[in-house]
């Protein structure tokens, strides 16, 4: 494969994404399980939901594109996921564990950021403007998804800091 | 490679066990980084990654003091991720026809590791700063800054670099 182009770029690294998503709506079920905080649960809960509609927004712009969303595998992804189901496989279930999911999803969502990040200045660059209003509401969802894990993180951390 | 790890049983191991992949990290970023200098022919961007690769190497020995004050287990914790994704850029830059085109990849791949680092330093800062060790917080925010300083330069060269790649198509 080779790319010339932006247009080429961003149609690689949607590919990425959506895979990178898939990967994603996999994993969450397990987080959800794996979570003791009621609302560490939920809001994994209502992020699983987020990211189906965000795979959603993706096949609409590979429509929009005339592209098909064909098969790639993010190796970015799949090291995170990695990375965080060792630390899961670590920790005993409580809110030490819950810190260590916090962290390894917020590394999931800091690397959405800078992906959807990208794709949207790609997409701003060839003025498929439809496709970048698309891509920045995902964009927003997923700064807010990180910014909820943060307000999490401060009180399952103190709570974890006390169960030593 | 250690295959099977300690368990992680309270906040303080958990904290170590962060700043072990964050030394990592660090480590891999300062020798693969100017494999991305290599790959880019503008000389702002250059300028920018080589500068990168000098605050990597000064960063590794400030998060291995912490780490030898913090554990006796002070040996760094392979980061897959960074690894994982210096390969994908390696990949996309190999596919990269044009160096306008081999730039704006070059920043996109920078971009997400910095985010894997501005995300793991700002949940190891938390830790540091829940535990009480206020010294170890102000160190890991500096580096946080540096680190967010620096995506945002690069988003700045994107903006600059983006038009002139969509001209070589």
């Amino acid at each position: 494969m080779t790319v010339d182009s932006i247009e080429k770029l961003l149609v690689e690294e949607l590919k990425d994404l959506h895979s990178a998503e898939t990967q994603i709506t996999k994993t969450l079920p397990k987080l959800i399980k794996a979570a003791s905080s009621q609302e560490l649960k939920k809001a994994f809960e209502t992020h699983l939901k987020e990211t189906e509609g965000q795979i959603e927004r993706l096949d609409q712009i590979f429509e929009i594109l005339g592209k098909k969303a064909v098969n790639k595998t993010c190796v970015g992804m799949k090291g995170l996921i990695t990375e965080g189901s060792e630390m899961m496989q670590e920790t005993e279930s409580g809110d030490v564990r819950d810190a260590a999911l916090i962290s390894a999803a917020q590394r999931v969502e800091h690397y959405e950021i800078s992906a959807y990040g990208t794709v949207r200045a790609y997409a701003e660059q060839i003025d498929q403007s439809e496709v970048v209003d698309l891509l920045e509401e995902t964009l927003e969802e997923e700064k807010a998804t990180d910014e909820k894990l943060t307000q999490i993180a401060k009180k399952i951390n103190s709570a974890a800091k006390r169960a030593a | 490679m250690k295959l099977v790890y300690e368990k992680i049983r309270d906040l303080e191991s958990l904290y170590v066990r962060h700043l072990r992949m964050l030394l990592s990290a660090e480590e891999l970023i300062a020798i693969k980084t100017p494999f991305l200098a290599d790959n880019t022919t503008d000389s702002d961007l250059r300028r920018s990654f080589q500068q990168y690769a000098l605050r990597s190497r000064e960063q590794s020995p400030v998060i291995r003091a912490l780490l030898e004050r913090a554990s006796t287990d002070s040996e760094p914790l392979k980061c897959r991720v960074v690894y994982a994704l210096f390969e994908e850029a390696e990949e996309l830059i190999n596919d990269a026809l044009h160096d306008e085109v081999r730039n704006v990849i070059v920043i996109a791949a920078a971009q997400r590791i910095k985010h894997y680092q501005l995300a793991m330093y700002g949940t190891t800062t938390e830790f540091a700063r829940v535990l009480g060790r206020d010294e170890d917080a102000r160190k890991l925010e500096q580096i946080t800054e540096e680190e967010r300083a620096e995506d945002k330069q690069l988003s700045n060269i994107a903006e600059r670099i983006n038009p002139s790649a969509k001209k070589a198509a």
